[in-house]
Parts: C-alpha cells; sequence; structure tokens
C-alpha cells in the first residue's frame, strides 16, 4: 500500500482515532494509578474525581454547541445524556428502568472496554468509574445533584455495562452575601 | 492447517508460541484437537523442534525485510521464491526479496511443512508453520492468517494492562490462534 | 490549581473534547502526583510524557497496521510530521529542519494543545506542562519503530512551539 493511501486513509478515519487516542490515554492512566495507589477503591475514587471534573465543564460544550432548553424532567434529562455520548464518544447508550427519581444508560459495549483486558489482581476495579464522576459533574452544573454509579461491567464478565442515575435534589444558587 | 503460530518481539525473543504436536493430529475430532492444542499440550521435543524452526525463519526474515540492501544473490533453495508457481527461477532477481511488504511470503520449505513470515513496521514478527498436505493452502488465505493476526496483536496492543515485549497472557489472543489454528 | 477559563470553539468536532479535557485534568488536578511529591514539577512532566509515550507507542501500532515499511530514518520522521500530526492534531507540522545527525526540530504554528489556554503571560508558565505529552506520544511512536530518541519541547512565542528531537544511535 502506498503512503499516498495511508494518510488518505488516517485522516478519513479522523473520529475513530480520536477516539482511540482518547482510549489510550485514558488505559494508560488508569493502569498508572493502579500501580501508584494501594488499593483499588482509591483508584475508583480518582477515576470518579477526574471525571466530575470533566463533566463540569463538558456540560458547558455542550449547552453552546446544542442550544437545548432546561430539562423538563428526569427522562428529559436522561435523554440528553444519551445525546451527549453519542456526541462525544460516539457511543450509544440505551436508557432502561426509567422511573421517576432514576434511570440507567446501559452500553453493549463501553467506550473503553473494547480491548481492555482486566488483570486477575483489578477484579474490584471499575475502570469506568470516570463515566459516572462525568454524569454527576454535569448535571451539578445545572443545578442537578445526582448520584452515579457502575452496577454492571462488560469487562467483568457482564452483558452489558451499566450506569444507574439517580436523583437526589436540585440544588439552589448559592446567592453572594448581602443579595437576597 | 497451520501447526505452529508464533510472535517474536522486537529483540528477536518470542513472546508468544502456539504449536501442535504430531500426536494430536492423530485424534479424531476436531474439538479433542483443539482441547490438546493449549500451551503445554505438546512433548517437549515438538516444542524444541518448533523453536529451532522458528530461529532459522528469523535469520531469513531479517534478510527480506532490509530495503534498498545490496542483498545480492539468493541464499539457498529456488523453490523459496515466492512465486506462487513454485517453478525453478532462472536469474533471480536479488531485490526483489527484499521487500517493504508486510508479508514476506515464503521462508523455508521441507517435505512435512512450510514457514511462512510477516514482519510490521515495528519490528514485530509473525512466523507461521503450515503443514504440507494434499490440499495446499492458497497464498491469500496464508496473508489472511497474518492479517488476523496483525489485528489481533493492534487490539491487544490496546490494552492498557498488556506490557509491550512481555509475553501474551490474553484470552482474546488466544481465541484468534485458535482460529487461526483450526482453519477458521 | 485553577484551570484556566476554558475558550472552547464550538466550530471543532465535539469528539476532540474528550482528550483535551482529560489531558487537562492530567496536567492540573494532581492526580498524577504523589500526596509527598505535591508541587513537583519535574514529576508531573515525567508522568505527563510517559502518559504520552505509552499512548503514543501503542497508537503507532494500529496506525500503521496496513501500511508499507518505512525506508529510513528520514522517511519515518516526515510520517510523524504529516499523517501522525494529522491523525492526532488535525494539521500537519508547519516546519521541519534537520541537521542530518539525527537532530529534527518540528514547529508547529498553532499547537492545538496550547491555543486553547489563553495567550496571556498568566498562563506562560503552565505551556512546558502542556507539551509533555506530545513529546512523550512522539518519543513512544518512535520508539515502536524501532527508534531511539531524546524529545524535548519549548515555546517561543504561543501557540507557536517547537519539539527537538534528537535520536540516539547505539554506539
Amino acid at each position: 500500500m502506498s503512503r499516498q493511501s495511508t494518510s488518505s486513509r488516517i485522516t478519513a478515519d479522523s473520529k475513530k482515532v480520536n477516539s482511540e487516542l482518547f482510549v489510550l490515554t485514558y488505559g494508560t492512566l488508569v493502569q498508572q494509578l493502579v500501580k501508584d495507589y494501594e488499593s483499588v477503591e482509591d483508584v475508583n475514587k480518582q477515576l470518579e474525581r477526574i471525571g466530575y471534573n470533566i463533566g463540569l465543564r463538558v456540560i458547558e460544550d455542550f449547552l453552546a454547541r446544542t442550544n437545548y432548553p432546561r430539562c423538563t424532567d428526569l427522562r428529559d434529562t436522561a435523554e440528553k445524556i444519551q445525546a451527549a455520548f453519542k456526541m462525544y464518544l460516539n457511543a450509544t447508550p440505551s436508557l432502561s428502568n426509567v422511573t421517576a427519581d432514576e434511570f440507567s444508560l446501559v452500553f453493549e459495549s463501553t467506550p473503553f472496554g473494547e480491548f481492555t483486558e482486566l488483570p486477575d489482581a483489578c477484579a474490584n476495579l471499575k475502570y469506568c468509574n470516570v463515566l459516572p464522576g462525568v454524569i454527576r459533574g454535569a448535571c451539578e452544573m445545572v443545578q442537578m445533584d445526582v448520584q452515579a454509579y457502575v452496577i454492571a461491567d462488560t469487562l467483568k464478565g457482564d452483558n452489558a455495562t451499566e450506569i444507574r442515575v439517580r436523583f437526589i435534589k436540585k440544588l439552589h444558587d448559592a446567592l453572594p452575601a448581602g443579595e437576597d | 492447517m497451520a501447526v505452529c503460530v508464533c510472535v517474536i518481539g522486537k529483540d528477536n525473543g518470542p513472546i508468544y508460541m502456539r504449536s501442535r504436536s504430531r500426536a494430536d493430529e492423530l485424534s479424531q475430532t476436531v474439538e479433542h484437537n483443539l482441547s490438546q492444542m493449549a500451551f503445554r499440550g505438546v512433548t517437549a521435543n515438538t516444542e524444541l523442534q518448533y523453536n529451532f524452526i522458528v530461529s532459522s525463519a528469523l535469520d531469513i526474515i531479517e534478510e527480506r525485510a532490509l530495503v534498498g540492501s545490496s542483498a545480492s544473490g539468493y541464499k539457498g533453495n529456488p523453490s523459496l521464491h515466492p512465486s506462487a508457481s513454485g517453478g525453478a527461477v532462472g536469474s533471480i532477481d536479488g531485490q526483489q526479496l527484499a521487500t517493504r511488504e508486510l508479508y514476506l511470503g515464503a521462508l523455508t520449505a521441507r517435505e512435512e511443512y512450510k514457514v511462512y513470515g510477516y514482519m510490521t513496521n515495528t519490528k514485530i514478527k509473525f512466523v507461521i508453520v503450515i503443514e504440507e498436505t494434499s490440499i495446499p493452502l492458497r497464498e491469500n488465505d496464508i496473508r489472511t492468517m497474518f492479517r488476523k493476526l496483525h489485528s489481533a496483536f493492534c487490539d491487544l496492543m490496546s490494552n492498557p494492562f498488556y506490557l509491550p515485549g512481555s509475553s501474551i497472557n490474553s484470552k482474546r489472543f488466544d481465541a484468534v490462534v485458535t482460529s487461526i489454528m483450526s482453519g477458521q | 490549581m485553577a484551570l484556566p477559563p476554558q475558550s472552547t470553539s464550538t466550530t471543532a468536532p465535539p469528539d476532540e473534547l474528550p482528550l483535551e479535557l482529560l489531558h487537562g485534568e492530567l496536567i492540573f488536578s494532581g492526580i498524577l502526583l504523589s500526596k509527598d511529591k505535591e508541587g513537583d514539577i519535574n514529576e508531573l512532566l515525567s508522568k505527563l510524557e510517559f502518559i504520552g509515550f505509552s499512548t503514543g507507542y501503542r497508537l503507532i501500532e494500529r496506525l500503521l497496521k496496513d501500511s508499507t515499511r518505512f525506508k529510513d530514518e528520514l522517511d519515518t520522521i516526515k510520517f510523524i510530521c504529516k499523517d501522525f500530526w494529522v491523525a492526532i492534531y488535525k494539521k500537519q507540522i508547519d516546519n521541519l529542519r534537520t541537521n542530518h545527525q539525527g537532530t529534527y526540530v518540528l514547529q508547529d504554528n498553532c499547537f492545538k494543545l496550547l491555543s486553547k489556554i489563553s495567550a496571556t503571560k498568566q498562563y506562560l508558565e503552565h505551556g512546558p506542562k502542556f507539551l509533555a505529552f506530545t513529546c512523550g506520544i512522539i518519543r513512544g511512536a518512535l520508539s515502536n519503530l524501532g527508534i531511539s530518541s531524546v524529545v524535548v519541547a519549548e515555546i517561543s512565542t504561543m501557540p507557536t512551539c517547537r519539539f527537538h528531537i534528537t535520536i540516539q544511535r547505539a554506539t
């Protein structure tokens, strides 16, 4: 294959390369954290924290791009989160078990899990724990306090990866002192 | 049928080897064969034999992969020429052997088997030993085997818990090699 | 440490954002630093470089899966400047200089990861942190191609930067 066709193939696959780059960077980060931290639980926490920080910022971009109005109810929120996953990670989770307070995002294959194989020592590692963090951070920026956690993971042998999101309460903007 | 699949790292040390012993050939069912094809399912003799075949193949791979080198002449058997016809070759163009293609073609041939090689841009070498049977495999089939292997290797590299250069211990990779060795 | 204000260009494709944000987090969140090494910039740069190294090393394997072998070292470096850079940063390297003795200087006039932070002096001190990851990517890619190198970067005027690659020859 000539060099020309290599370059055209690479540029045509831009989305794939972006995704690959992100997955590899994230993967190395996880692997580093597993080495640096003693307990897997600590790693899980760190991944969630990183996700939270990312979520705080992703939401700005999302709202700027989409100009969606405020969500009417939880299902509306769930659908927007679905759309965001498609936009940023080219992932298409489906919604399930939607109630007034909770919903699940179900990924047939996670954006991260495709080639990852967890070593035995990391049985309790929540590899994609960054995702619940992103959801929590993003929701907080739109005044929603939610709890998000992974309840099933393809990397652990489950059929799908499932993130459960539970609405806790609405957050009110803290008013600066002196204002009412 | 592929009887041995080997992956050799950059430093020419093997990082993966799967082979099938002669004894297994006599077994009746494919399932039985597959179950015997685990790493340690071969006799020590056979493994040694394949190790030797693979290391000799490495020398030829080095030669073939040299691009633009003054690889004059042609060591060895004319039947090693990658051309499909396999007929006797007259004046051989030394440059033809040196190739920039990843697939390197047949490296060695004996009565019972033929050895094929492939080297990636990242100096990872794949060697497949194909048993000579009455129904020879076509060149395209062999190329496909290597492509599958290469694809599996790239997937392995995307696993952050696999340390490059270390020996391969992946269920996914094993599954691909199994499918290659069982003829898909 | 406060993150610089985000100036997202919504014209850039959204799938580029996750990596940018993750990269920003790696730099500013302190997640890479152990407790006793907080504030140790060398430790941070070294860890960022390593993450880049591993990423570049693994990425090149897949990028070159269907490609023929490179002719020589210069061919390899040119690939880094063109196809590889385009794949990652959506543009080619603007200028390549070499002394033909193993040193290469790659200049990017509008380096993607720098253009996002405010182009004021205020964030200039953080500049090197934004380059460490990319230095690692280059070094990782070359390493997997059999070329051992040292890669350092310098910022001239934001957002222009140069990557200096020095090939380590086995003596």
